[in-house]
Formats: structure tokens, sequence, C-alpha cells
């Protein structure tokens, strides 16, 4: 299913718009407007914008939750549709803020999303590896009530480990955690490119982007106003170069 | 069809379900009118087995039906609010195999409080030093088959309006009409005029009127299938 081009993900002129249905008349909002890049293997891309700018439309595209209205979205060259969903074997995700059921410990959670991604089959080993890598393994057969929000958004992540896969599709996953959650979610998305995967990440945190991404994209209104290599930032550089793509987009 | 998806999927459904307040609620609910049977079947002297059994399937009737619709219009829902449903159709799961699991996993544990009830049924029975008739399994086997196509029912309107209180509320509805079924053919029948056609819309709902049998309890069973089809169907065509 994985191919030997260098691409892990591509967009190619994709529109996506929003019917918002009212009493009398349906409004249609337009989420995104001609996007096209490309994400390379092994690398860490962030998304960037304001609220509204296309980041979670872009990540529900990859992961086959949303329709395009037009172009074509490709993930490891297999073209993105809603009949086809093998290909997700390949993604791992993160919403933002994950919800588990809270009466379910961490390892019976684990095991359930592995069952759906290898077709209903189960593995405790697997499940405690991935636990222990995210520093959840002592509390494995806890319930899952009981955790912050940093563990269950460790737990997310463990959640989009489970079946190995090649691209790992990040909404978020720092939203709301304090500093110290922050740097282990941080190096643990480090090891994970170490180890040869790709990552996309969707955040507010500019500082954040320095530390982890090759590259940035920042989206505003739909559209991508600017891709940005790592060796174009320096520190805090890239938060002005934000501003001043997002100040003067329009 | 991915049978082990399903299994999956229903087996978290029905621990859900059978773990969430609600069920509490139910079971709490239960236990009430099981006290609540006995009591009255003390004061009922001589005709005590009869009332106990007219009891204990209005009470199984009441719980299984409030369980079953509330829990599959708000697993649904619920799964859409919490955004729990990205993290599933993420997976390599189709639209159908989680619309199956889910509403498996209802009448799993429909089928559970059904036992349950039954048990606790049982237990007042012998104690009073009663038998079971046989009749009683046969009402109760075709309530569940009952149970099984208003919780489709009550899914298919989650799934398209994604919402639970409609669903609910149309699904309730659609209970009591169904229990009237012949009755409202026969009045559209001596009906005259454009309002004539309205007889085919009533095609449209199971039929709970006619005597419990193997045929009616098919017929129901065949309904809920097509319901669940036909929920996977515009589900999909929902942008969640």
């Amino acid at each position: 299913m994985t191919s030997n081009s260098s691409i892990a993900v591509k967009f190619d002129n994709v529109f996506k718009s929003y019917i918002i249905k009212g009493f009398l008349k349906n409004k249609t909002i337009r989420a995104l407007n001609g996007v096209s890049f490309k994400v390379h293997k092994k690398e860490i891309v962030g998304l960037f914008g304001l609220n509204g700018a296309g980041k979670t439309t872009i990540i529900k595209l990859i992961c086959g939750l949303l329709t395009l209205d037009s172009g074509a979205v490709e993930v490891f060259e297999n073209p993105i549709n809603l009949k086809s969903v093998e290909y997700k074997k390949l993604i791992g995700y993160v919403p933002e803020l994950p919800y588990f059921y809270p009466f379910s410990t961490a390892k019976d959670t684990l095991n359930f999303y592995y069952s759906l991604s290898t077709g209903g089959f189960k593995n405790n080993e697997k499940s405690e590896e991935v636990l222990n890598l995210v520093g959840l393994y002592q509390r494995r057969d806890e319930k899952i009530k009981n955790f912050s929000k940093g563990m269950m958004q460790r737990l997310a992540i463990a959640c989009s480990l489970v079946h190995d896969p090649e691209l790992l599709v990040y909404d978020e996953p720092t939203s709301g955690l304090d500093p110290i959650s922050i740097r282990e979610i941080r190096n643990i998305m480090l090891s994970l490119k170490e180890k040869g995967k790709t990552v996309i990440l969707s955040s507010h945190s500019i500082s954040e982007a320095e530390k982890i991404c090759d590259r940035v994209i920042i989206l505003h209104k739909g559209e991508i106003k600017k891709i940005i290599n790592k060796e174009a930032w320096t520190d805090c550089e890239l938060e002005k170069i934000f501003i001043d793509t997002v100040a003067y987009g329009d | 069809m991915g049978i082990r998806t399903i299994k999956s999927i229903s087996w978290e459904s029905a621990k859900e379900s059978l773990n969430s307040k609600f069920a509490y609620l139910v079971f709490f609910f239960i236990m009430l009118l099981i006290y609540v049977a006995i009591l009255t079947g003390i004061m009922a002297v001589n005709d005590e087995k009869k009332v106990l059994s007219d009891f204990f399937i209005a009470v199984t009737q009441i719980s299984l039906l409030v369980f079953g619709v509330f829990s599959s219009a708000l697993g649904v829902s619920q799964d859409i609010e919490t955004k729990r449903i990205y993290l599933i159709l993420s997976r390599p799961v189709k639209i159908y195999e989680y619309v199956f699991g889910r509403i498996i996993g209802v009448w799993l544990s429909a089928f559970f409080i059904l036992f349950f009830i039954n048990l606790a049924c049982f237990m007042v029975f012998v104690f009073k030093g009663y038998f079971f008739d046989l009749n009683y399994f046969y009402l109760n086997a075709n309530l569940y088959f009952k149970i099984l196509c208003i919780s489709s029912i009550s899914m298919f309107f989650a799934c398209i309006t994604t919402s639970s209180f409609t669903a609910i509320g149309i699904s309730v509805m659609v209970w009591f009409v169904s229990h009237f079924i012949t009755d409202i053919k026969f009045a559209f029948d001596k009906m005259k005029g454009s309002v004539h056609f309205m007889k085919y819309i009533i095609y449209l709902f199971p039929d709970f009127s006619v005597s419990p049998s193997l045929y009616s309890d098919f017929k129901i069973l065949i309904y809920s299938f097509v319901v669940v089809l036909f929920s996977s169907y515009f589900f999909k065509k929902t942008e969640i």
C-alpha cells in the first residue's frame, strides 16, 4: 500500500465547502479554496492559521472523514474517497480534545482501536509497548475517567500509534496542556520522526512549531499563503512571518 | 462484511450502554416495578399469578422500550458530539460496519436486560410457588423482536437528523402507531377520495398489532435489518 515515491500526502487544487442549513435558506461556507501542497515522507509539517483557516478540514480530508468538492487528495499515492478505507491503516489520527469511553481502561481502549485497524484482532503486547512509549504503562489497568487531560492526550497519541502507521495526523495535540505535558508530547513526536514516521501537525503554538517542524504551511481563509522551510526561520522569526502573512493576507 | 470489526464495535457499544447512568436508572426502575408487582399480586388474592405475569410483561415492555430507544439514539449522537466518531472512522472502518456494530451492541444489551428481568421474575414465581407459562416466553420473544425494530428506527432517525431528541420523539410515536396498524388500515380502507392514497404510507410502519407468531417476528426482523441498511446509507451522506 505504501509506495516508493517520496511523497506521503498530496493535495491538488482542493476545494471544500460546508453547507449550513438555515430555516429558509442554506448558507455555503468555503473552507478550502484551491489548496495544493505536498508532504514528504519522514518530515514533520505544521499547519498554521487563525481559527477557521481550514487546518482541521485538511486533516479531516486526509483521514477520509469528509468528501471533497473538487480536486484530489492522495495519501501514499492512494486516492482518498469514502469508498476505500484500506489506506487508513497507514494513518494515525489524534483529534482536538479526544474523548474515550470513561469506564474502559487504557489497555482495553488501545486493544479496541488496534482491533479496528487490524480487522478485529487484539494485541496486548503491542498495546503495552505503546503505553510504555507514552508513559502510561503503570496506569494501563486504570479506568479512563480518572485520567487528567494530559494523560487523555497521551492515550490518544498511543491510540494513533498502536497499529504502527506511517503517517501521523495530529490536530492541536498540545492544546490546553501544561508545559511539562507539552514537552513530553513534543519529545514523542521527535522520537516518531527518528523512527521514520511522517507527522502532520495542526497547532496554534508557533514556539512548538519552531522546535519540531521541518516545514510550516500558513493558511488563511482557506488558502495557502506561504510554505516555509526550517532554514528560513530563526528563533522568533516564524512568529513575525506568520503575523505578517496573516495580517496582510487579505 | 467485516464481521470482526462489527463484533469489536458492538461489544464496546454493549459495554457502554450497560455501564451508562441511564442503564443504572433502568435497572433501578425495574427493581422498583417488580417490588410493586409483588405487592399488587398479594392484593389480587386469587388472581395473583395472572396479575404478576401481566405486570412483569408490562415492566419488561416499558423498560426495554425506554432502554432501546434511548441507547440507540444517544449512542450515535454522543459519538458525534464528543467527536469519538472521528477516532473510529479514521480507522479502516466502513460506515455500515459502524452502524451495524452500534445497533448490535444495543440489541445485545437489551437482551441482557431482558434476561435480567426474566431471571428476577422467575425467582419471584418460584418463590411464590408458581410455574412459568410457555406463553410468557413467547410474549417475551415477540417483545424482544419489537425492541430490535424500534431501536433500529431510533438509530435511523439519529443517523439522519444527528439529534437524539428528534430520534427519541419520532421512535416513540412510531411505537404507538405501529400497535394500531390493523385499525388504521381498516379506517383508511373506509375513506374515499384524495386521502385514500394515504393508506400506503402506513405500509412504511412496522406492524406490531398482529398476534405474535414466528412469521410476524421474522417480518419484524427483516424490517429491522432493512432500517439499519438505510441508516448506513443515509449516515454516509451526512457530513459529520
